[in-house]
């Protein structure tokens, strides 16, 4: 029973969201409460499965891989996130986007993605975590990209597909290899890999994979690009979700992939310029959402040094810290879409006094911004308190990073919860109106949580004990408390607090003067720059090898042979059994011989049509007398027909063009490819009548002729009996190729030429 | 059962003779057209089903022992590929009257079509190399004909390119066969590499290495392998749309099937065949998706990536071994039935918006065929669960295990190069909105045979496990070249003649 | 002696028709396709026993095949390439016709990127 109701908490919203489309179309915005129940059953099934529980299909049972599932306290915490964040997201679409007609492709693919996250975060397989990876990103796409009427909506999907596709191939990679190298699939079976000699490669593409997905720099642009997406994606995938998915993978390869150098160094950097440059990108940003999208990296930035550093209280402030942010963040971007409804904008400059035609609104905004501020009693004055505990144990430079974001975030509160609320009503508020209801209570659904679960985590040990414990973290009930009297990090953090607050309030004109962002520092546009160049470069590489035409084409296939053969004659010369030489030269072979030599030269020096067809006549005329001095009567006399009919065909195709057939170009390069293909001709045939390696079948076929095949000609008995089945190919050939004739033919007697 | 190996060739062949005598009524041609195609499907099917993956099958033509006459050997590759190249035909021409609804083809369109489906049954069934390349002149001279049938001065110039790599390859192929026979005496694949092991640990085989060095080059170019593949990006997207699909499905298949038994079969243990293959595999993987990067229209995006899952395959069939063949195996039937389905949506896209994709646009309005273009371009992407999700996987998984990290790493690349393309076509017909806005629609009637081959798509990524462990059987038997030889001497029933040893004369001592 | 002749002959051929196969006339195209096929044919013809009297028909009324005959084998492939190849080359004649008139030309380079581009 638990098991299956693993297995249905993905199969569930899965079964249900193509069906959403047509609800929608039926009953209209409502079926937004139908997908957020789904997404909070999704949630219920894996609480009530428990912990411990676990499903397993053999899917791929050839390579050893399998659709693992299973249930410990870090995935269960993620998937009561999941569903419930999701429910409060849906419901909030269902307001939000109530006139959108794709309302229904919107929640189908917002179902999606809550299962495809709840598979990530409950996957006991490297090769489910990475399936449902890929998925995540394919639906993130599909939803970046749902106003695609928008030119800029469409390049920010493409943007994030690419980067976090790119990052999933990377996933792809390590995750192979990581199973090679363990012997194993399944996530709790790994071993501590970092004596592999193949770690150092794993453990890059594992980082990677993560900084795409969790939008670290060097690849943190996608993110904020992704913000023209309607604000319940962006509330849903970009802060509280699937850019989470990045950290949740960090969390599962611990320990097996952490605690060394590989590991801490490139996470420590990563996040720690994601959190300057994002930091940077706060300060000057005028777009409420753009802004929010800052604060997010620089989470982000937070838990990546934190998974880098990997120590328990590292892990286990991680996990506090996810917690908390998720909750907020996804509260404080549907404030967000909140505010850009009822006001009609998202610009900060104009954003004003919306506190009297908003009211319920600004309330929420309240709640949310003591959380966002990380002040008691809120869940992220818990996490803020363990971040920075962890910092000051790790030395200045982590407690310079967090003590930056700790800023940025009191900036971002500012701005977000009370500016747009305060002050002198502008022209955009008096047209202001509260938003519908559906969306206050979804905002309520998340935003006091976050706020109320703060003095209750110390009481909810028990429950988060488990969760740490699974991200390889240790935590009392002590550390989860509000007060610990007068520390370091209190008084950090305090400081931080007020140095946000005078930039949110009184500084931010200046600081966006101040911090103008150069041109040139736009990572979307070098990863834009990338793709024109790399697509420029294939450009010039197909066109060089398509260049020459099918003349060109052709040498190489032929010079390709040549170099081959060589090639191998030349790496073992005792490939070379040559023949004894024996003169048996008739009169009648060598004239023929000179026959077919001179034809050939002829067909290339002939400057007139009819030199070119007499003297590809007498080629078959030499090869035809070569066939019958050396006892092939039936291949002579056949030879001789073709040749008849050959040349008379040449001469009635080519009867119209004026008779120069003068030639130019590169004779040289011709003549080497030609004579270099000819010499290997030569010597492979004289190879072939070196020694003989097994005994040849010709001799069953002459000595069963007669008594089997009932014929005296063998060759014959071959053709008609023997081997009848290439008789049979060959005269298809042949009945094939008149059709095809007569149907170029009589077309062209209907068609006219084109120019 | 074993009368039944011979009947995929005899069948199309027989169609394609009926529907020439039916030439004044394009419906019955089509009808004839479907039922043979379909005859082989069922045929394919019920081989598949009787062989597994472990049985073979045999026929000796005319009764005559082999290598003394000719054999056509069924293993449950051949009868796989048999039953996908029925079902390619099949939906070519439903496709053809369904989707695109279009007048008389031509009275050999029908025909030429059938005899190319024998031709390629011919090639993936018969365990003669000679007889091989009969199939695949059969093969080539229909295609040819397909190819510039409707006359178009467009179509009849692409050919150019075509028609000349081809005709070099066949005489290669030529070549590499007589050679082979002065050496080895005889022509029968498993023979011929028995013969090849007896003489490599003898160590006097080397001069047959040289005759394989012809049939690696001929088979490269038929498969369209780097260097070598200049005919097909200049000719796959002249023929008309049905025509174009069943080439991107079948033909550069024929040269990878000749390639799997050349290196297992024919060829075994010669490890310089696979070194050359492993660069040339990673070079074709490469080239072809950067020249699909770079391209504007949707056929020749799709022709290009042809060449690249061609890499896939060739890369596969280096690695070598039972697990990369397997993957081979699985990875081959996945791109047949994904890639002539690109091609079949592509020739919709192509046919109501124009070949270039700045034109194509506003397609999303037709939600079954942006269906049947997702299924199909998100497999090719190999984004789970879809087939070519567990095709690169095994590619990938077996080039891990053999420590051919070039080969995972220039196949990660281009799957990303891959998406890259697939997205491109897709924002810009689905997405893009139209300049005008299409009233009519597009139903489950004109897309249904694009669905039904994106339904098998998704069947084989879910149902990936039973096909691995199918192929994986079949990759292990492939290698078992005493299996099929040893098949061939027991259902020898006339007693083998055996001449005096020197009843033929040669010109040496 | 005669082996290596004829070697050198299906050589000369292969590299005559590489020559013509590279040029820019379609005459040329066709020529090289008629010399390429004599030439591999005459490369499978003397891969096998080569024999200036040995030919593979028994005498009439004869009960088995006399010895020293040349192998047969290699003859019936040659015929079916023969006929192959002049299938092929049929083929590709009608083709040119049609070619050299829709693209008003027999230059392949011309030829081929009009397909190209049209």
């Amino acid at each position: 029973m638990p098991a299956s109701l693993l297995l249905a908490a993905i199969a569930l919203p899965l079964c249900v969201a193509p069906a959403l489309p047509a609800l929608t179309r039926r009953f209209g915005w409502r079926t937004s409460w139908l997908a957020a129940l789904v997404a909070g059953l999704s949630a219920a099934f894996t609480m009530a499965a428990g912990l411990g529980a676990d499903w397993s299909y053999q899917w791929l049972p050839s390579l050893g891989p399998a659709l693992a599932l299973s249930l410990d306290g870090f995935g269960l915490l993620m998937s009561a996130l999941i569903g419930g964040i999701g429910a409060a997201i849906l419901i909030y679409a269902g307001g939000y986007s109530r006139h959108d007609p794709h309302l229904g492709r919107l929640l189908a693919w917002l179902v999606v993605f809550v299962a495809a996250m709840q598979a990530l975060v409950l996957a006991d397989d490297l090769l489910l975590l990475f399936a449902a990876w890929e998925v995540t990103s394919f639906a993130s796409f599909m939803l970046v990209g749902h106003s695609t009427h928008l030119a800029e909506a469409r390049a920010a999907a493409r943007r994030a597909l690419l980067v976090t596709a790119g990052g999933g191939l990377c996933l792809l990679g390590g995750v192979v290899l990581l199973a090679d190298a363990a012997g194993t699939w399944r996530l709790s079976e790994l071993a501590v890999m970092t004596d592999h000699s193949l770690y150092p490669a794993i453990a890059i593409l594992f980082i990677v994979a993560a900084a795409t997905k969790s939008a670290q720099f060097p690849f943190h642009f996608w993110l904020p690009g992704a913000m023209c997406a309607p604000t319940p994606v962006s509330a849903y995938l970009h802060s509280a979700t699937m850019v989470k998915a990045g950290i949740v993978l960090l969390v599962r390869m611990q320990p097996s992939l952490s605690g060394s150098a590989w590991w801490e160094l490139p996470l420590l950097i990563a996040g720690g310029l994601t959190i300057v440059v994002a930091a940077w990108r706060c300060a000057v940003a005028v777009d409420l959402k753009a802004l929010l999208a800052g604060t997010t990296l620089i989470a982000l930035g937070c838990m990546t040094v934190l998974a880098g550093i990997a120590t328990p209280s590292a892990m286990a402030a991680l996990v506090v810290f996810l917690l908390a942010h998720a909750l907020y963040k996804a509260a404080a971007f549907m404030l967000a879409g909140a505010i850009d409804h009822g006001a009609g904008t998202r610009d900060l400059r104009v954003l004003a006094g919306l506190r009297r035609a908003m009211p319920w609104s600004a309330g929420l905004a309240g709640v949310i911004g003591l959380s966002l501020l990380g002040l008691a009693p809120s869940a992220s004055f818990v996490a803020k308190e363990l971040l920075l505990a962890v910092a000051i144990e790790s030395g200045p430079l982590v407690v310079i990073l967090f003590g930056l974001a700790a800023i940025s975030f009191a900036f971002a509160a500012v701005r977000v919860c009370w500016a747009p609320f305060a002050g002198r009503p502008s022209s955009r508020a008096e047209h202001a109106h509260e938003v519908d209801r559906a969306s206050l209570i979804a905002i309520a659904m998340v935003a006091i949580p976050a706020l109320a679960l703060g003095p209750l985590l110390a009481a909810a040990h028990a429950v988060l004990e488990p969760a740490v414990a699974a991200a390889g973290g240790t935590i009392t009930a002590y550390q989860l408390g509000l007060w610990h009297g007068v520390s370091a990090p209190l008084v950090i953090g305090l400081f931080a607090i007020t140095s946000g607050l005078i930039a949110g309030l009184l500084l931010h004109r200046r600081l966006r003067a101040w911090l103008r962002t150069p041109r040139w520092w736009d990572a979307a546009a070098w990863h834009d720059a990338l793709w024109v160049h790399l697509v420029a470069l294939a450009k010039r590489l197909t066109e060089t090898m398509a260049a020459g035409g099918p003349r060109a084409a052709a040498a190489l296939c032929l010079a390709v042979t040549a170099l081959l053969v060589l090639g191998v004659i030349v790496t073992d010369p005792e490939r070379l059994p040559l023949p004894a030489w024996n003169a048996d030269a008739s009169p009648l072979d060598l004239a023929a011989l000179a026959l077919t030599l001179l034809g050939a030269g002829g067909c290339i020096a002939a400057r007139s049509r009819m030199a070119a067809v007499c003297a590809l006549g007498a080629v078959g005329t030499g090869v035809t007398l070569i066939f019958l001095a050396h006892s092939a009567p039936d291949l002579a006399v056949t030879q001789f027909l073709v040749e008849v009919l050959t040349v008379l065909l040449v001469m009635l195709a080519f009867r119209r063009l004026s008779d120069g057939i003068s030639d130019s170009g590169s004779k040289l390069i011709r003549a080497g490819v030609a004579l270099s293909i000819g010499a290997t001709v030569f010597v492979l045939v004289l190879v072939a009548q070196g020694t003989q390696l097994g005994q040849p079948v010709g001799a069953w076929h002459a000595a069963a002729a007669i008594p089997e095949g009932h014929g005296r000609n063998v060759v014959n008995v071959i053709l008609v009996d023997f081997r009848a089945f290439d008789t049979l190919g060959e005269i298809a050939v042949l009945a094939i190729a008149a059709i095809g004739a007569g149907v170029l033919l009589a077309r062209h007697r209907k068609l006219e030429p084109a120019t | 059962m074993n009368a039944l190996v011979v009947s995929p060739i005899l069948l199309p062949l027989l169609g394609a003779v009926l529907a020439l005598a039916w030439r004044n009524s394009p419906a019955s041609q089509a009808r004839i057209a479907l039922w043979t195609s379909a005859g082989v499907i069922v045929i394919g099917i019920s081989l598949l089903a009787a062989l597994g993956g472990h049985g073979l099958a045999i026929t000796q033509l005319g009764g005559w022992p082999v290598p003394a006459g000719i054999a056509l050997v069924s293993d449950g590759l051949s009868a796989a590929l048999v039953t996908i190249a029925g079902l390619m035909i099949f939906t070519a021409v439903a496709y053809r009257r369904l989707s695109l609804r279009e007048s008389d083809p031509g009275h050999c369109f029908h025909p030429l079509l059938l005899a190319l489906l024998g031709g390629v049954c011919g090639a993936f069934l018969t365990a003669d190399l000679f007889n091989l390349f009969v199939w695949f002149e059969v093969i080539l001279i229909s295609s040819f004909a397909l190819l510039a049938m409707e006359g178009r001065s467009q179509q009849i110039r692409a050919s150019v390119s075509y028609v000349l790599l081809n005709l070099i390859a066949s005489a290669l192929f030529l070549i590499g066969l007589g050679l082979v026979y002065g050496k080895a005496g005889t022509l029968a694949m498993a023979d011929v590499g028995l013969i090849y092991q007896q003489a490599s640990a003898a160590g006097n085989g080397g001069s047959l290495d040289l005759a394989f060095a012809l049939l690696l080059v001929a088979f490269a170019i038929k498969a369209g392998a780097f260097p070598l593949y200049a005919w097909l990006p200049a000719s796959y997207h002249t023929p008309s749309h049905a025509v174009s699909a069943v080439f991107a499905g079948l033909l550069t298949k024929v040269g990878v099937y000749a390639l799997i038994r050349l290196t297992t079969q024919v060829a075994p243990g010669a490890d310089w065949i696979r070194e050359v293959l492993v660069v040339i595999g990673m070079l074709t993987m490469l080239m072809g998706v950067l020249g699909a990067a770079c391209q504007s229209e949707v056929r020749r995006i799709l022709s290009y990536h042809i060449i690249s899952q061609i890499g896939y395959l060739i890369a596969g069939i280096a690695i070598g071994g039972p697990t990369a063949i397997a993957a081979v195996v699985f990875y081959l039937i996945h791109h047949i039935v994904v890639k002539t389905n690109l091609f079949l949506v592509g020739g919709i896209i192509d046919r109501h918006r124009g070949a270039t994709l700045s034109r194509a646009a506003g397609l999303a309005s037709w939600t079954l065929l942006t269906i049947a273009f997702l299924v199909p371009a998100l497999s090719l992407a190999g984004i789970p669960p879809l087939s070519g999700f567990a095709a690169k996987l095994g590619i990938i998984h077996a080039a891990a295990g053999a420590e051919r990290y070039g080969i995972v790493a220039v196949a990660l690349i281009t799957g990303l190069l891959t998406l890259y393309s697939m997205i491109k076509i897709y924002i810009a017909a689905f997405w893009t909105p139209p300049e005008r806005v299409v009233r009519h629609r597009f139903g489950l009637i004109r897309t249904s045979p694009m669905l039904g081959l994106a339904a098998l798509t998704v069947v084989m990524g879910l149902a990936a496990g039973p096909v691995a462990n199918w192929s994986q059987s079949v990759g292990t038997l492939i290698h078992n070249v005493d299996a099929y030889r040893r098949l061939a001497q027991v259902e020898t029933q006339i007693a083998e003649p055996t001449p005096p040893h020197d009843a033929l004369v040669r010109s040496q001592p | 002696m005669m082996a290596v002749l004829i070697s050198l002959t299906a050589g000369a051929l292969v590299a005559a028709a590489a020559y013509l196969l590279t040029g820019r006339r379609l005459l040329h195209l066709i020529l090289g396709a008629a010399l390429l096929t004599h030439g591999v044919n005459l490369a499978v013809f003397a891969s096998g026993s080569i024999h200036p009297d040995g030919v593979p028909i028994a005498p009439a009324g004869a009960t088995s095949m006399p010895t020293g005959i040349a192998d047969p084998l290699p003859q019936a492939l040659v015929l079916t390439a023969i006929v192959i190849g002049f299938g092929v080359l049929a083929f590709l004649l009608a083709l040119s016709y049609r070619v050299q008139r829709s693209a008003n030309s027999d230059d392949i380079d011309i030829i081929a990127k009009q397909g190209n581009h049209a």
